[in-house]
This record gives C-alpha cells, structure tokens and sequence, in this order.
C-alpha cells in the first residue's frame, strides 16, 4: 500500500481523515494515538517481516534516551546507540546486496524505510546528548514521531525538534489545510503519471543496453528525470500529508535542484533533510573532534592556515561523501556515486568561476547529474557499460534513439517543464488562485485515471 | 573577530563585513567554511561553542556576541 494505490487513496486516508477530524475528537492526545494506529497499519500493510525491527529499534533507542539523560557517563552510551544502529543498517545493507529484487532498476530490499528512521533516531539521541532535546519525552511521543505514517518510510527525515511543539498542540487552519492538499496532489501526479511512465520507459532503455552515444545520453537524461519525479513526488505527499495532520513546520525536501548553477547548489536544494542531516550530525563532530584538531595543529605548523584547512576539509568532505554514498547500498557503485560528487566538489571550491558562467554554469551541473545518475543506477551494471558508453560507442547515433525520443516526447517534454519552478511565473496573475484550483482538480483527476490504468509501482526510495 | 572571518574565509580586503552576513549569505561561507570558522574562533579565544549554542545563532552578530560571552564565562 503506497500512497498512490487505491487502497491507500480511497479507503486508508479517507478513513483516517474521517477519524482524525471527527468533532468528538478535539483531543490532540487521542488525535495522536489514531495517528499511531494508523501508522502501525500502514507499516504492517508495507513490510509485516521487519515490523519487529521497528518496535525493537524504537524501544532501544528510547530506553538509552533515557540512559543518556540520567547518566554520568553520556558520551559511552551514545556511542553504544550509534554503534549498534549502524550495525543495524550495515547488516541488513550486506544481507541486500545478496538478495535479488524482479525490477532490474531497483537495488535489493533491506526492511522499509530502515536507513530513515535510524537516521531519525540517531539525530534524536544526539540532540538528547546536546541537550539540543532538554528532556525525553514520553515512548509514546518518541513512537509516534518514529512511525508518523507519511515520513516513516521514505523520509523527509524530520527532526524532534521541529514538531515537537505539534506532538503536543497543533492548529488546523485553513490555508494549512489547502497547501497540505496542494502539496499531495502535485506529488501524487508527479508519481502516477510522471514518474510512473518513465519508469517503464527507462526500464525499456536498460533492458536494450547502450546501443550508442545518443541512446546513452537519452537514457541518462531519462533517470535522472526519473529519480527527481519519484523522489520529490514522495517528498510532495509526505510533507502536504504531515500538512493536512497539522504539522506545518516540516521544511521542503526539493528546491528545483535541477535549477542550479553548480553541484554545490545542487545538493542544497536535493534531499535537503538529509543534506542537513549529513551537516549536523556527521560533519560537524568531525570538524570537532580531538583527531580534526590534533590534525590541524599539525599541518598549521608544516604549511600555512589556507593550505592546512584545505587538506582537513578535503579530509572529511571524502569521509562524508562515501557515506552519503555508502547510505544509498552497500555497492560499488553507491561508494563511487559518492567520490564522484566529491569530486565535483572539490572542484568548485577551487574554481568558484564555475557559478558564474550563466547558462553554461546550469549546463554543467545538468552534463553532471546526468552521469551522477547513471553511476547511481549502475547497481544492476555492475561493469559500468552505460556508463562508459556515455562517452565511448561504436554508434554516435542510432534507430533505438529516435524511436525513444519520438515515442516520448511528450512525456520527456512535460517531465523537463516540471523541473523549472514555472509555477513562479504565474503568481502575479490576477485569478492565480482559482487558476491553480482548477489545474489541481484537473492532475487529481488525471492521476486517478494513470491509477486505474496501471499496477502500483514502488516508490525507488523505498529501497533505501 | 571580523579579522578571523575574513582571514578564515579569505575575503577579499575590501569586502563589507556586517552582522547579518551568515553561512549561505555568501559564496566563501559554506558549510565547511563555518566548521573552520569556529575551529578558528575555538583556537584563538580558547572556548568551546557546543552544537546546541551554534544552532540558535542566526548571524555573524549572534555569533561574535556569543563569542564574547563565552570569553566572558572562562574569565
């Protein structure tokens, strides 16, 4: 049950929205507990064989919440929590990696949205160890903020802080109300008709192998698209979901990423919550720890401040980037997927004209992403071969590139139009609001009907 | 302290420093380039600004009065 099957459309939701704003309920303490009930079921409905992992992990991390609160000895328990969470993950990565999965685009299975909530609980314990979290709450907030049904799966990775005020109290206003719908809908068209399409097409392309340059780009250009439309569909109907249940402080997971003038604004702007997260709770205990210190007095002695805080940064930008990497799966080509973008920035950092070079600047990070995303999807390519025949073919042109490309043309066209912020350009316009109410009915009405004409297919973050 | 920013993100001289520059606001202060600042401010006034402190300040004049209690508390 995913959120654009029908099942969870027109019987799951309609029946927790009818519970969770019925008048004899005003409560936000039994508001919250329809809310869990609701979340276990769609957890259940999703993943039955690793629920037990779920109720452990919660129970784990909130007992040592605990501990750490009370305790003398904080920084021990924390790292015994990080330690075996990341055990977890690693183990349940490695034990994917020798499972196979039908789709050949999706990497293997680990337990639903398991590198989601284990980030969540980490950042949790942490801002409990950084007293960033003054108290822990009660194990029944701390489960409902781990199992929160439109987040648990496939992020945004949402911090305690930032609805810890809503587990509490929260207002159901209005506008809140109309975004939170605008915000699924849009989501919910993304995923059924534009991502799903190209689903299948980019399938198709894979399946017939790099046949030559032309073909290869097209492909590339087609994941990418692809990875966007999925990915940030289900950012979209998670964060207006989370909008509709009252929480409105959830932050924007997608920013127009496409819409960057270098990789560094890229990754601003894509999958922000776990950007920031990689921030928070990975970068900056690097840069202070005794080893960043200890290693900066070093090389401030042998070379100059510049030099010495540029080796340390490219350091623990590689570190970081491997793991981001590394979060994706376990293969060599998440690892690489990692290193590449390190690479890139590094290289902005010491060539910041790049981001001044205007329409060349946008065409640089597009060429980037596009064979960033090939390298991504290269876990069922374990040879690299579209890869290295995005450069190197036999054929510069082929019959398979022109009947893609006039076979999905609308669809690419469409797809290319929706990664530019145009709904921008028509907020000055006078009838903007009824304008956009009639487009909303219209791409609800023809998500349902790419619903009804097609299976359900999985959110590819959900692999994750 | 508008002397270490400079220095730590090699601003050019002639550059404006004002309160309400912060990390984003300009290209040289990025994430990495606000881990080195406060390596630097760490360093040279022999402090300890903890993640909880640093994530309530918003701009250079929070941070630089942050600062300046810090040195404050350890006198």
């Amino acid at each position: 049950m995913f959120f654009s099957s029908p099942i969870f459309l027109f019987f799951f939701l309609p029946l927790c929205l009818i519970l969770y704003f019925n008048p004899f309920i005003k409560s936000t303490k039994y508001k919250n507990i329809i809310l869990l009930i609701f979340s276990i079921i769609f957890y259940l409905c999703n993943s039955r064989k690793y629920f037990w992992l779920l109720c452990v992990s919660i129970l784990f991390n909130y007992f040592i919440s605990l501990i750490i609160y009370k305790t003398k000895y904080k920084k021990t328990f924390l790292f015994i929590d990080i330690v075996i969470n990341i055990f977890i993950l690693l183990y349940f990565k490695i034990l994917g990696v020798n499972m196979v999965t039908s789709n050949k685009l999706l990497p293997t299975i680990a337990p639903l949205g398991l590198a989601f909530y284990t980030f969540q609980e980490i950042s949790y314990i942490v801002d409990v160890y950084r007293k960033v979290i003054e108290k822990p709450e009660s194990i029944f907030k701390f489960a409902l903020y781990i199992f929160l049904f439109p987040q648990l799966i496939s992020g945004p990775i949402v911090r305690y802080d930032d609805i810890k005020e809503q587990l509490d109290k929260r207002s159901y206003k209005v506008n809140n109300l109309n975004q939170g719908i605008s915000q699924f809908i849009i989501g919910l068209f993304k995923k059924c008709v534009i991502a799903d399409s190209m689903a299948s097409c980019t399938e198709q392309m894979f399946l017939i192998g790099s046949s030559s340059i032309c073909y290869s780009w097209l492909t590339a250009i087609f994941l990418a698209l692809y990875l966007y439309y999925d990915f940030s569909a289900y950012s979209n109907m998670a964060i207006g979901l989370l909008k509709i249940f009252g929480f409105d402080k959830i932050k924007k997971n997608f920013d127009y990423p496409y819409v960057s003038k270098s990789i560094t604004e890229f990754w601003r702007k894509w999958n922000i919550s776990l950007g920031t997260w990689f921030n928070d709770y990975l970068l900056y205990p690097l840069c202070n720890s005794k080893v960043y210190f200890k290693m900066m007095g070093f090389l401030k002695r042998i070379f100059n401040q510049k030099l010495a805080f540029r080796i340390c940064n490219f350091i623990v930008l590689l570190i970081v980037w491997i793991i981001v990497g590394l979060w994706h799966g376990l293969g060599i080509n998440f690892c690489c997927f990692g290193i590449y973008y390190f690479v890139f920035l590094i290289i902005e950092k010491n060539c910041p004209f790049i981001k001044k070079l205007g329409i060349l600047s946008h065409l640089y990070t597009l060429l980037v992403v596009c064979v960033g995303t090939v390298i991504f999807f290269s876990f069922s390519d374990p040879e690299f071969s579209f890869f290295k025949a995005l450069f190197i073919n036999n054929n510069f042109i082929d019959n398979n590139f022109l009947l893609f490309l006039s076979g999905y043309k609308y669809l690419l066209l469409t797809a290319l139009i929706g990664a530019f912020p145009i709904s921008k350009l028509f907020h000055k316009f006078k009838y903007y609001q009824g304008f956009k109410s009639f487009v909303l009915i219209i791409m609800f009405i023809i998500s349902i009907y790419f619903i009804s004409a097609s299976s359900d297919t999985p959110f590819i973050y959900f692999n994750f | 302290m508008d002397k270490i920013l400079r220095e730590t993100l090699f601003l050019e001289t002639d550059f404006k420093i004002t309160d309400d520059l912060f990390v984003g606001s300009i290209v040289e202060w990025d994430s990495l380039a606000h881990m080195n600042l406060i390596y630097n401010l760490n360093t040279k006034f022999d402090i300890s600004i903890s993640f909880n402190d640093l994530s309530k300040v918003t701009n250079w004049g929070e941070l630089k009065k942050l600062v300046i209690d810090k040195v404050g508390q350890n006198n």
